[in-house]
């Protein structure tokens, strides 16, 4: 079986599980039914499979003696009883290579292995022990590796003489210092991570955790490594050898095979030079096409979420697909729309209607579905709340209407979004340009990451502006400044200079904002702008959002989880779950009187609305993987107050009960919405 | 950036003598008696013997021998030859440019050919653009250069007659000339180079288009031009050009068949031959030459690495 995409981004626990119980069933099964995936990998294994026959069994399967001179058919072109032809001696050259293979099988395994074998214990112990040690070990390594490696293979064969034995020792000696750095490596990665501290705190012993906890981890990047520098091991004898180092003749080796036709054929008979190099490079080729795809077998199957805590679904698809993205054709800044209809615009057009949105994604396990008929509207100085839990499909939604989704994966399946009337999912790549960043604006989560680190603040600021209007430098600059004031930034002129690595989280998610609103916008994305801050820092940067608000009159979508925070902020609020609004209206409405279950659970889980003393709220189970989103009312196995029709009905969007009526609308997706009493907050 | 790079330069010294200490004990590596099989084995007569004893001062410890080796490195003098008995220093100054003029020749190629193939198979991954270059520089980085170099020789030399397949004619001599020799060993060389780069461009590229501060810029409205060249590629390489760097210090050790094969004027001839005669003040000369070069690169990448990376720059 494979990782199962998991959008939710729950507790690291329940992810570390599914891969616990991955690996038990066969990993060694599935990584080979991993590699044998590729056409590539499996021609390359029965090219060297071809190889290994030829040199376990050498003369036995040539056709020819290898060594046996016939002047008389000399540089004969390839023909039935010569496949590939005869040298300028008569020599057989499929013979010959045959028995040729023998020393590039041998010089590739014995070095790469040797090597490695003498890199694994010094890497382990200079990585593991570290101090003075390691710093002299490593020392002795870096020096080594500054030597170019041809150029040390050549003096080291050279001075010990020439011959086979000499030319595996020196391409083993140069290959030592490399397998060493890699191993040392991946022991630092593994020395800190929290179940070898765990090891070490209840005193198991050095020798111990080396071999049971810090080797498991440090085979897979060192298997990889070998298998990556078989390849360069036959490059290197055959060089050597090419440079009369290595095999002597009339024995044969590849790379002396090639020096004999490059000396005597090179203008009379230049075909012969096609065999041995083509040889040389198809058993590269095939070590390295191995190589890769072991590397990418290993650590497709050793990806473990466990970092991080907080990711969001848009950034959990990246990371669990990248490596399948990067087979695919990915079109990037613009999210591929799929649609066959498109619905209506509402009349009157508020600022931003989303119209029946539905978004896919396409997986290696088919498609599917993470949002589902989403419709809500934005009037003008209008803020709204998107509320729901990780994996709700709230960040999608807003990364759909800015269309900034990647493609694929994700494809707008149906529904339209109107951005002042206009059809954002019918415009050019260009169009939307012009809207983005201009009249529509994001803000992302996570500050640290959404600031290019290689430029200064003043640049990105003035970029943001200079992409959409046609200002100066100084005028650029002159706003800039304004806008880093306007954000309440301190000393602004001097933070112009400065790189993002020189800003607190705090200040750089001020710096996002303000590269947001640069161009004026009249509606902004926040998408969850607090969740990465300090507490206190968060609820200055609120106060900060809503005095903007008002200033600019500006309306906003804001995305997050937190129900005090929509409170504290927004005029009316739709609660999403598994990829639906379940519930919309004002912040009054649907907090003091909520209709659906699942929101009355999220106003009872909220910090404020308990007493002091109670044990705070939890909603029992977890958010549903996309995939297996239940029948019915896709709350109901969460849902205290569930009743059979709710396991099989199709539950729809409709006017609460004191909704088309009632002074504001209030739409509920809930069977038992009139007869439930719902606790709202306070 | 001032600190930086005295930092850099300061950190060369330890590393320096390792590895001058590494090039001298070779001779290490001599099989039997150094004095007897550097003086030409079996058959070397005892004065020579003796000569070959006196002249590398055999008789003393292998430390005092290398800090007479290292006294006069630090000089410029690295000994006579054995056999031709001129002075290596001399030989190499007139060898080296030659040596370097090819490298940078072949890194030139890597570089033309290797920068655009890999943003192009960046932007559209598995597109028709990325499988044909993938598939290109898979056999790019398989293909022994020697091989290609021999191939080209076959091709442009031998069958077409464009090029001269080998010689050499120095540049200030006639820089028409000087292209016309060094054209097919350079790309012989810069084809591994330009593969290589290019499958690292491509990956580090990828990485950093999937990066939040890319989406940040595609969210500011910008062009695919603005978001590859601007905001990606300076950050994509950061570590491109550390392993360049690396990659053209070893580029440089390959020029040495190249060379062979060419028959080309410039360190590589002179160090094979060097090598099969055990000529060892000749071999340990180049070696260090050849390392001393790799770590200016290496040093050279570091500087780079500040310049592109303010982190490292400004604290």
């Amino acid at each position: 079986m494979s990782l199962r995409p998991d959008t939710t981004g729950l507790a690291p626990v329940a992810a570390v599980e599914t891969v616990a119980t991955a690996r038990s069933t066969s990993p060694r099964l599935r990584l080979v039914r991993r590699l044998l995936r590729k056409r590539g990998t499996v021609l390359a294994i029965a090219f060297l499979m071809l190889v290994a026959i030829a040199a376990i069994f050498g003369t036995a399967v040539a056709p020819h003696d290898p060594n046996a001179q016939d002047i008389l058919n000399s540089n004969d072109v390839p023909s039935w009883s010569h496949p590939f032809g005869t040298d300028d001696l008569g020599r057989d050259i499929l013979s010959r290579l045959i028995v040729g293979a023998r020393i590039s099988v041998r010089i590739s395994l014995q070095t790469v292995l040797l090597a490695g074998l003498i890199a694994l214990p010094i890497g382990l112990v200079s990585g593991y022990i570290g101090g003075r040690l390691d710093n002299l070990l490593m020392r002795i390594v870096d020096a080594m590796l500054a030597f170019p490696p041809l150029v040390l293979a050549i003096a080291v064969a050279g001075l010990l003489g020439k011959g086979v034995g000499n030319v595996a020792l020196a391409i083993t000696i140069v290959m030592v210092p490399g397998f060493a750095r890699l191993v040392r490596a991946s022991t630092l990665a593994v020395k800190e991570e929290t179940f070898v501290e765990a090891s070490r705190s209840i005193g198991t012993r050095t020798r111990r955790i080396l071999s049971h906890r810090i080797l498991p981890n440090v085979r897979s990047p060192l298997i990889v490594g070998m298998s990556l520098a078989f390849g360069a091991a036959i490059l290197a004898e055959a060089g050597l050898s090419f440079l009369g180092l290595s095999q002597q003749p009339p024995n044969a080796s590849w790379g002396n095979m090639l020096r004999r036709a490059y000396d005597h054929s090179l203008y009379t008979h230049p075909w012969q030079l096609w065999f041995p190099g083509a040889v040389i490079a198809l058993m590269v080729l095939a070590y390295n096409t191995l190589g890769d795809a072991l590397r990418d077998a290993l650590s497709a199957s050793q990806w473990v979420p466990t970092r991080d805590h907080h990711r969001k679904p848009w950034q959990a698809w990246n990371v669990l697909q990248a490596w399948q993205q990067r087979q695919r054709k990915t079109r990037r800044g613009l999210t591929a729309v799929t649609r066959i209809e498109v619905p209506a615009a509402p009349d009157p057009a508020p600022l931003l209607a989303v119209e029946h949105l539905s978004l896919e994604f396409d997986t290696e396990q088919g498609r599917v579905r993470v949002v589902d008929d989403v419709s809500f509207s934005v009037a003008s100085g209008e803020v709204l709340g998107l509320v729901g839990e990780s994996g709700s499909g709230k960040t999608v939604t807003s990364l759909a209407i800015m269309r900034l989704l990647g493609s694929p994966p994700a494809r707008i399946a149906e529904g339209a979004v109107y951005f002042e009337g206009r059809d954002l999912f019918a415009l050019s790549f260009d169009e939307m340009r012009a809207i983005r960043g201009a009249e529509l604006s994001m803000v992302f989560q996570d500050p640290m990451t959404s600031l290019n680190p290689a430029y200064t603040i003043g640049d990105q600021l003035r970029e943001a502006l200079r992409l959409h209007e046609h200002v100066d430098r100084a005028t650029a600059r002159a706003r800039a400044r304004e806008m880093l004031d306007l954000v309440q930034i301190p000393a602004p002129e001097q933070r112009l200079h400065e790189y993002p690595h020189q800003l607190s989280g705090g200040m750089r998610q001020r710096v996002m904002l303000a590269i947001a609103l640069m161009c004026r916008p009249k509606l902004l994305i926040a998408d969850e702008p607090t969740t990465a801050l300090d507490v206190t820092i968060q609820a200055q940067m609120l106060d900060l959002l809503r005095s903007l608000q008002r200033e600019l009159d500006l309306s906003v979508i804001f995305v997050t989880h937190d129900l005090g925070v929509v409170a504290d902020i927004c005029d009316r609020v739709a609660v999403m779950y598994s990829g639906q609004i379940v519930e919309q209206g004002t912040v009054g409405e649907v907090f003091t009187r909520p209709q659906q279950p699942y929101t009355e659970g999220l106003l009872a889980a909220m910090p404020q609305t308990g007493r002091a003393g109670d044990a705070l709220y939890v909603i029992p189970g977890q958010v549903p993987h996309p995939r297996a989103w239940p029948g019915g009312c896709r709350f109901h196995p969460r849902c205290a107050y569930v009743i059979d029709a709710c396991r099989s009905e199709r539950v729809s969007l409709t006017a609460g009960p004191n909704g088309a009526a009632g002074p504001t609308p209030h739409d509920v997706r809930c069977l038992r919405s009139g007869e439930l009493d719902l606790r709202g907050s306070q | 950036m001032g600190t930086l790079i005295a930092r850099r330069l300061l950190a060369l010294v330890p590393l320096l003598v390792l590895v001058s200490f590494f090039v001298f004990i070779l001779i290490a590596l001599v099989p039997g008696d150094a004095s007897v099989t550097l003086a030409g084995g079996e058959n070397a007569t005892p004065e020579r013997i003796a000569e070959v004893r006196e002249e590398l001062h055999l008789d003393e410890s292998i430390f005092q021998q290398y800090g007479r080796w290292l006294g006069g490195a630090v000089q410029g003098d690295l000994g006579d030859s054995l056999f031709a008995r001129t002075a290596v220093t001399s030989d190499i100054a007139e060898r080296l440019p030659i040596t370097l003029g090819l490298a940078g020749a072949a890194l030139f190629v890597g570089l033309l050919v290797g920068v655009p193939l890999g943003v192009l198979s960046a932007m559209r991954p598995a597109g028709a653009i990325d499988k044909l270059s993938r598939f290109g520089t898979t056999l790019g980085i398989s293909i022994p250069g020697y091989w290609l170099a021999i191939i080209l020789v076959v091709l442009f030399a031998v069958d077409l007659r464009l090029l001269p397949p080998s010689g050499y004619v120095p540049f200030f001599e006639n820089p028409l000339r000087w292209l016309e020799h060094i054209a097919l060993p350079a790309i012989a060389l810069g084809t591994w180079s330009a593969a290589s780069l290019s499958r690292q461009l491509r990956a580090a590229l990828i990485d950093v288009l999937d990066t939040n501060y890319v989406r940040s810029a595609w969210a500011k409205g910008g062009s695919t031009r603005l978001i590859v060249v601007k905001h990606a590629l300076k950050n994509a390489a950061i570590p491109v050009v550390t392993i360049l760097a690396l990659q053209t210090g070893y580029l440089i050790g390959s020029t040495v068949i190249v060379e062979e094969i060419f028959t080309i004027p410039g360190m590589g001839p002179y160090f094979l031959r060097a090598v099969v005669s055990f000529d060892v003040p000749v071999i340990q000369g180049v070696v260090l030459i050849f390392v001393l070069a790799a770590l200016i690169l290496s040093t050279l990448a570091d500087i780079t690495y500040g310049f592109l990376n303010p982190k490292v720059r400004v604290s």
